[in-house]
Formats: C-alpha cells, sequence, structure tokens
C-alpha cells in the first residue's frame, strides 16, 4: 500500500479522494456492497481520515464481539444489534444513495488500514479474523440476490464453483438425502435445490458437524448454505493476507507517527491477559489460602477440577492445564504452584515420579521451560471450543460438557436451588453458557442482574475477590470505550447490585479466615 | 525393560530401516549431488525440511533436528542411541537451522502427513479385561475395529488412499495418511476431519455420550455395520453383560425405563453368568423392540447403534491430528517398556493382530545368528510390508516443494 509510505508522507499529499470518486463513474469505484477487499486502495489519505477510520473499524468489529458474548450469535437479538451498529457507524449501506460511493469506500479503506495495525501478532490477526468474518457473512446474508450473484460472478474464486447436473446428482442422491433430516429432505426433493461440488476443505464447519455429504474429497453444497463457502473463502483469504502484511509492515516502521498509531490500536485493544502478573486486588493468593477460598470464588468449572484433584490426587493433561493456568493466574507463583501440585500429586505417586512427569508440566506454565512462553489462563472460549473432554477427562466447561443431571447435582452440590437454579440449567440447555455462568455468579455472590460479562475464570475469580471485600460490582468492566451512536447495552443501576447489608457479613466470614495464619491456613489444607 | 541400552545399539546398527524411512520421507524427491571426495550424496529437500527429534536415554529431548542425507540420519542415530524418534512437518527451512538470524522469522511447518493417534487408555471406562497402558488380544477389537472405521472414511469420504497404520509397540495403534493431498491440509482442514471422524461427546460426568441423528448419517451408517460383525466379539471377549458390574454401565444407555427395569431384574435373579453376554444382548434387543416408544423420531435401530458407538466408535488423540506441527513416534522404533517394535498393521488383517505376538528388540538380537529364524522373518516381511506401501504411493502421487504455505 502507497499511503504510509515515507517515500510519500501521506500529510504532505494533496487530499484527492473527492478527485477520485468524481472522476469516474459512480459505479466503477466502488461497485459492490459485499467485498473480498482483494486489492488494497491505491488513493492518498489524510493522517487525521486514517486515524478515524481505523478507529470506526477497530470500534464496529469490539462491537461485534461483544454482541458474540452477550446474544445467540446469528439470533434475533444479534441481527437486531447488528442492524443497528450498521447504520449507526457510516460504514455499510444497504440501498444505493448518494452517499453509497462514499460509504463504500470508508469500508473498503478502513478494512485495509486495520490489516496494518491487526497483522503484527498471531493473536491479533485471530481476533481480527474471526470478527471481520462475521461481519462480512451477516452482509452476505443480508445482501439482495441480485448482489449476491453480482459478487460472485465478479469474483475469481467462486465463480469457477457450478451447479453440478441432474444426472451427476443422481448418482449420489440416495447418500446424499440421508445427511439430512426430513425436514431438509423434503425440502430439497420439493423446490428442487441446486448442489454445488467443492472441495471438502472449503467448508470445514460443515464437514466438522457432518451437516454435509462428502464423498472423495468431494462436498455437496447446497445452494442455501452457499454463505458458508463464500464465508470460508473470505476467512482464508484474509488470513493468507494478514500474514503476508505482517511480513511487510516493516516498511511503515519509517513513519513514527503512523507506526506509533497502528501500535497502539493494538495495546489499545488487548484485554486482561491473566498471566498472573497484573491483578486488580492487590491481594496475595498462596497455596493455603486456596481450600478456604475456592468455594466462594472459584466458578464452576474450577470448582470441579479441584474437587477432582482432591479425590484422585490426578488431573488428566488438559484438567492440569486448565486448572493450573488459572492458579497461575489468580497470582500463585512458580514455586507455590509446584508445591500445590507436589503435595496433592504425592498422595498417589511417589516424588521422583512427580518430578520427572509432571513438574516439567508446570514449569511449562511459567515458561520456564520449551518455547520459553509465558502461558495465559485460558479463557471460557477455549475451555468451550477447544480440547472438549474426552470419555475419562474431567476438564471444559460444565454448563457445556455435562449433562442436565451431573450439572444440577453439581449445582447443588454448591448450594443452587429453586429459581436460580432452573435458570441456570435453562441458560446451560440454550446453549448460553457464559450467561449460565453469569447467573451462578450473581446467585452465590447473591447480586441481582449485573451488566458482566463472564468470559474468563480468571474474571470469575477477580470480580469474586472483589465483591467479597465488600466492593460493588462495576458495569461492563474490561471493555474499551466505544465510540457509537447505539444505544449503550444494559444499563443496571450501581444500586440495585448488592442486596443491602449482604456485604458486610460476607466480608465478616473472609476476614475470619483472614485471621488464621498462613501455617494454620497449611495445617488444614493438609 | 531390562538392558535396553544395550539392544538399542546393536538394533540401531543393524535393524532399523534408514533407507525406509528416508525413502518414505523424502515422498520421491531426489537430487545427486557431488560430495567433495567424489563420492555421489543422495539428498530430498523434504528429508533435510523434515524435522526428526530424538528421546535420549537420560530424559533430554531434542527437539528441531535434521538430516541432509541418510548416511547423516544412520550416524546420527547410531552415535546417539535414541529410545525414541520422532517425525514432525516439513518446515520452510531445514529445522536444525531455525535459530539462524536468516530462518528465524520464516520458519514454519509447511506439511506433514495426517496422522491419527489412538490409544487404548481412551477406552478405560468400557472396556473390562486390562485399564491404563495395558492391552491384551481381548481389547485389540476396539482398536482394530477404530482402524477400519476410520480407514474407510478416509477412502471413500476424504478421497486419501495411501495410508498406512502402526502398532505403537505398547498401548496404541498410528496411522499415517501419506497422499500428497493430505500432506498439504491447513490446521483448520485437519480439525474439520476430526470432528467429522468424532463421534460423542461429554467427559465422566455425561453419562450417555453419543446421540444420533435421524436418519444416521452415511458414512456412521457404515461404520455401524462395521462394528454390528464384530459385536458378538466385543461382547464376548469383554463380557460386557455377564457380570452386574459390567451390565449395570451399559443398561442406563437405554432411554426405555421399562426395559431397564426388566432386564435389571431378570439378570439380578440370574445372577453372573460366564458366557451369556451374546444371549443377553438378544434379550436386550427383544425388550427394546418391544417397549420401544419412538423418542425425538429416533428408531430402536439407532438406540442400539447408540449404545454399540459409545462402546466401539474410534476414540481419538485429536490433538495429534489437528496440529501439523504435531510429533508422532517413527515406524520401526522400540517401545522402551515393552521392547516391541512398532511395526506396520495391515488394516485388513487388523481383527486378527496379536499386539501379545509383536517381535520385540530382544528377539531379534537373540536371532540375528540363525537364518530363518521366525522373528527375523517377520521383521522382514514388516519391512517389506511398508516398502510396497511407499512404492505404491510413490508411484501414484506426485510431490512438488511447494515454498509459499498452501493455505486452502
Amino acid at each position: 500500500m502507497e499511503f504510509y509510505t515515507t517515500r510519500k508522507p501521506p500529510t504532505k499529499r494533496r487530499n484527492i479522494q473527492h478527485h477520485l470518486v468524481d472522476g469516474l463513474q459512480k459505479d466503477e469505484a466502488y461497485p459492490l456492497s459485499i467485498n473480498m477487499y482483494r486489492d488494497p486502495p491505491t488513493e492518498d489519505i489524510m493522517l487525521e481520515e486514517f486515524k478515524e477510520l481505523a478507529l470506526k473499524r477497530r470500534n464496529l468489529l469490539k462491537e461485534i464481539e461483544y454482541f458474540n458474548s452477550k446474544f445467540q450469535k446469528w439470533g434475533e437479538d444479534w441481527k437486531m444489534r447488528m442492524r443497528d451498529i450498521s447504520k449507526s457507524n457510516k460504514l455499510h449501506v444497504d440501498r444505493i444513495d448518494e452517499d453509497s460511493q462514499k460509504i463504500r469506500r470508508r469500508d473498503y479503506i478502513s478494512h485495509f488500514l486495520l490489516r496494518l495495525a491487526y497483522s503484527q501478532s498471531e493473536h491479533l490477526r485471530r481476533w481480527m479474523v474471526l470478527h471481520e468474518t462475521d461481519l462480512f457473512r451477516y452482509r452476505f446474508e443480508n445482501a439482495t440476490e441480485v448482489e449476491r450473484f453480482e459478487f460472485m460472478s465478479k469474483d475469481p474464486d467462486l465463480k469457477s464453483y457450478s451447479q453440478i447436473e441432474d444426472s451427476e446428482f443422481q448418482l449420489v442422491e440416495e447418500s446424499l438425502l440421508e445427511s439430512y433430516i426430513k425436514f431438509l429432505r423434503d425440502k430439497i426433493n420439493k423446490e428442487n435445490v441446486k448442489f454445488y461440488k467443492i472441495p471438502f476443505t472449503l467448508v470445514p464447519n460443515l464437514v466438522s458437524n457432518r451437516s454435509i455429504f462428502i464423498q472423495n474429497g468431494y462436498a455437496y453444497l447446497p445452494s442455501w448454505d452457499l454463505q458458508t463457502i463464500v464465508t470460508s473463502v473470505f476467512r482464508a483469504k484474509l488470513s493468507l493476507a494478514l500474514t503476508n502484511t505482517s511480513r511487510k509492515l516493516e516498511r511503515a516502521r519509517d513513519d513514527e507517527r503512523i507506526w506509533k498509531f497502528l501500535t497502539q490500536l493494538d495495546t489499545y485493544y488487548e484485554g486482561p491477559e491473566y498471566r498472573g502478573t497484573s491483578k486488580k486486588n492487590n491481594e496475595k493468593i498462596s497455596v493455603g489460602d486456596i481450600e478456604d477460598i475456592f468455594k466462594d470464588s472459584y466458578p464452576l468449572c474450577m470448582i470441579n477440577l479441584h474437587t477432582s484433584l482432591k479425590k484422585e490426587h490426578h488431573l488428566k493433561h488438559w484438567g492440569r492445564m486448565q486448572y493450573g493456568l488459572f492458579l497461575k493466574g489468580i497470582g500463585l507463583n512458580m514455586e507455590d504452584s509446584l508445591r500445590f501440585w507436589r503435595e496433592e500429586f504425592m498422595k498417589a505417586m511417589d516424588s521422583d515420579k512427580f518430578d520427572k512427569n509432571y513438574a516439567y508440566n508446570i514449569r511449562h506454565h511459567y515458561g520456564r521451560e520449551g518455547g520459553k512462553i509465558s502461558y495465559s489462563a485460558y479463557s471460557c472460549s477455549k475451555i468451550i471450543n477447544n480440547n472438549p473432554p474426552g470419555p475419562v477427562d474431567n476438564h471444559g466447561c460444565p454448563y457445556r460438557h455435562y449433562d442436565k443431571s451431573n450439572l444440577k447435582a453439581m449445582l447443588i452440590a454448591q448450594g443452587i436451588k429453586d429459581k436460580p437454579l432452573r435458570a441456570i440449567l435453562d441458560l446451560a440447555e440454550n446453549r448460553q453458557y457464559n450467561n449460565a455462568c453469569l447467573r451462578y455468579f450473581e446467585t452465590k455472590h447473591e447480586l441481582e442482574e449485573t451488566s458482566l460479562v463472564m468470559d474468563h475464570p480468571n474474571k470469575y475469580f477477580d470480580e469474586s475477590r472483589y465483591i467479597l471485600k465488600g466492593n460493588r460490582p462495576i458495569q461492563t468492566r474490561g471493555r474499551p470505550p466505544v465510540v457509537t451512536n447505539a444505544p449503550a447495552p444494559m444499563e443496571t443501576s450501581a444500586e440495585k447490585a448488592i442486596v443491602p447489608g449482604k456485604e458486610n457479613c460476607l466480608l465478616g466470614n473472609f476476614e475470619d479466615f483472614d485471621d488464621l495464619n498462613t501455617q494454620e491456613l497449611e495445617a488444614l489444607d493438609i | 525393560m531390562e538392558n535396553l541400552d544395550a539392544y538399542l545399539e546393536v538394533y540401531y546398527q543393524a535393524f532399523y530401516p534408514y533407507q525406509i524411512i528416508f525413502d518414505w520421507l523424502s515422498c520421491g524427491d531426489r537430487t545427486v549431488k557431488q560430495e567433495d571426495g567424489g563420492r555421489d550424496m543422495v539428498t530430498s529437500e523434504f528429508f533435510s525440511r523434515r524435522e526428526i527429534s530424538m528421546s535420549l536415554p537420560n530424559d533430554i529431548y531434542v527437539r528441531y533436528h535434521s538430516f541432509e542425507t541418510c548416511e547423516d540420519f544412520k550416524n546420527t542415530i547410531v552415535h546417539r542411541k535414541p529410545t525414541k524418534i520422532d517425525i514432525g512437518a516439513v518446515f520452510s527451512a531445514p529445522p536444525n537451522r531455525h535459530k539462524e538470524a536468516a530462518v528465524q522469522r520464516m520458519f514454519r511447518p509447511i506439511s506433514k502427513e495426517l496422522v491419527f493417534d489412538i490409544d487404548i487408555s481412551d477406552y478405560d471406562d468400557v472396556r473390562t479385561c486390562c485399564k491404563g497402558a495395558n492391552i491384551c488380544e481381548g481389547c485389540w477389537i476396539f482398536m482394530a475395529l477404530a482402524v477400519l472405521i476410520i480407514q474407510k472414511s478416509l477412502e471413500e469420504d476424504f478421497g486419501f488412499h495411501h495410508t498406512i497404520w502402526f502398532y505403537s509397540g505398547r498401548r496404541g495403534v498410528h496411522g499415517w495418511v501419506c497422499d500428497t493431498s493430505a500432506r498439504n491440509l491447513s490446521d483448520e482442514s485437519r480439525a474439520a476431519i476430526v470432528g467429522y471422524l468424532t463421534v460423542g461427546e461429554g467427559g465422566d460426568k455425561m453419562v450417555k455420550k453419543v446421540m444420533l441423528k435421524n436418519p444416521t448419517y452415511p458414512a456412521l451408517r457404515r461404520a455401524y455395520h462395521i462394528i454390528h460383525t464384530y459385536w458378538g466379539n466385543v461382547l464376548e471377549s469383554q463380557g460386557l453383560l455377564d457380570k452386574k458390574e459390567n451390565w449395570k454401565k451399559l443398561l442406563p444407555l437405554i432411554p426405555n425405563e421399562k426395559t431397564r427395569t426388566f432386564l435389571a431384574q431378570v439378570w439380578s435373579q440370574q445372577g453372573d453368568r460366564t458366557n451369556s453376554s451374546i444371549e443377553r444382548w438378544q434379550e436386550l434387543e427383544n425388550q427394546l423392540i418391544e417397549n420401544y416408544k419412538s423418542v425425538a423420531f429416533k428408531t430402536s435401530d439407532q438406540v442400539l447403534m447408540e449404545i454399540m458407538f459409545q462402546y466401539c466408535y474410534p476414540r481419538l488423540d485429536t490433538n495429534v491430528t489437528k496440529g501439523i506441527n504435531h510429533l508422532l513416534k517413527s515406524p520401526f522404533c522400540i517401545h522402551p517398556k515393552t521392547g516391541r517394535v512398532c511395526v506396520p498393521i495391515d488394516y485388513t488383517k487388523a481383527v486378527k493382530f496379536n499386539p501379545d505376538k509383536v517381535v520385540t528388540v530382544k528377539d531379534l538380537i537373540m536371532s540375528d545368528q540363525k537364518d530363518g529364524d521366525q522373528s527375523l522373518g517377520e521383521f522382514q516381511e514388516c519391512k517389506e510390508f511398508f516398502k510396497q506401501f511407499i512404492q505404491n504411493r510413490d508411484s501414484e502421487e506426485t510431490c512438488v516443494m511447494e515454498t509459499e504455505p498452501v493455505i486452502k
């Protein structure tokens, strides 16, 4: 891209955007309302606009991230929010009018600006791909038939996928129909749905769920699922483009103003990572404390791992990762961690075996072994989506990975009953795992509905410690300020947040424990 | 195993098939260069950029090793006598140079076989004969079924035709899919294949782990036919319904209460009876069909299917398959605990394979003197089988080294 190199310092250049748009036929400059963003824009841009557009785009994606955590993705609430934000942030048009070229230009350029800022680490790249893809899919699904056709037929990757002929369809018809439930089978027969034959690698999600018929390396995609393949091509192209941008980005270093802005956009963004170094509570947790506080301040997943560990004196690999990094996140240093695991494991094995097979693992969490990376604790989305527990594992998210009766038993064991119990079970059943966890949190801390987003076990812990020390939960903490005209989501008043009188009682209990010295606590523990 | 070091020394000198491994990993790509002394030197981009790492006897693990020629490979292995050799990905540059500044920034894995790892210990909640790392002829049936089911799916669904399976030497099997298109799969595609091959979910807190949709997905129907063929063997070898402690685990998987209580009552009265599992399963089928009321449009066949799946459907160590950068033990390694050689399994004979009869390093070394020895013969056959596989692959697949990563 030409507009940021020192060879052409942006501020010194004349702003020629209007000239550019005016000089062309209106439809030629930005003919499409949905875009693969293949070629970087070549025009020059003022630094002010550069910053404004980059921030706008960032905020848009940040909002999408928030919607994803709060609402069911692709559900009605989610779509409504998406519609509102699309209208208010002026990066997207759904009808052609005199402003549409301007808006499309802003959309196009802002996307490329964000690529510069978000190509710098694996973490950021993944984040951008995820949320740009959501945005793209939302737009594709809301486009008209004509727009979609235009888009597909002009795209070099997509135009080659043509519908399969009836004669070819008949060869696979029987097995193909068996891949669908009755409702869809009827639909295929009645509406004479067309199929596209594509490499299975293009539709990983459909393959992974077995919701598409595949044979000999090809997937048979019904026309109603077209957006998945388009989305998948979009995702792959963007991933690749970001990796390439990261290699070329060095050139931008020459211009300090831009480089600083781009790297700031990045740090502005990374939420708390929970590597055990920064803590909001200034509370020192030691090994001895754990047994006393876990029931009050652990989320259900960690209560489960902790009690399993106490019972079996062992956890399997992913259990150790999930719990070990959580412990690191609440502030145990490496020596404490080693002591904690050793004490427990040695009830079932000798010290030698522990040192040989497990100590490395713990040191690895702290970046003292192997790749020397200091690992951060697993977030909810990682726990829910990666490494689901195998048949003999006990890690994972209870709301996601337990059946109803086991979840219920576990909740009851934690003193949850009646209405909250039913509410939590319902939320879990409706796949709103984060909200189920939040409800559990609220019930345990005797709070009315809060606007917290429960997306990380360590956040649960920190919020819990914070409240148990007599503080009140702050609304929407952890979200950077978002510049938007959309109505602010779910403000609840702070007065309602804590049942009056209760905090003293909780604090009192907590202080009782504090009176014991470390040795006494340790004695209780072992 | 005792004297492992001494055995390994001889094994790496005289038995480990370096040339075959080199041929396998070089994927048909070979270049002949002139060495300084005038001798010909055979190299391969694919081989020299392949990570080969080693576990050394004193618990040291060496990663990112790589070798230019087969001779280099052999010399180092003979010299260091690793207890285990692991094979990783092909990288954008030779792995042994990954710390050099020029290489570091662009160093990344670009291709690897699609691999599978199945451990018998993951079946501990369903098998009744052994636990942990132990395996016997009885529980081998779970491994055999996993091999058969995955093999069929790779061929028919994904169009991969060059898969070879190995017995790991102790508690599991490894599968290597060596088609060019499989080697170039992205992490995302690998994860998709894992998802496709995974049935059921939930950890130890989920009693019924397998739920099927109606109609049964074609690949699962095919898996069912395979399991059904050997279900009698499973029932019998595992005595799944012989004893109360065993059938107590199976009955809760039946969604029909009347059937459950009836069978529990009858079987409790009868008491434990050896070899009654097949007969009792028949009873279970009859009862279920008789009492069955459709739940969520599910047929009684599917309920039976779900039970069989919970016991027998392949349980993959998914992370091994998902990551292009994941390492897997080299074929023909010696398992340090059992001394058994990591030998190929002909999947068409997977059910008959007996892990207890696999040749050990000790057998081999003792046999070295006598021609026509059985262990030596078996070892030769294994090498021949692998060699044949490589020849087939090389005659049907072409390999081109891509400098840019293949992203699909």
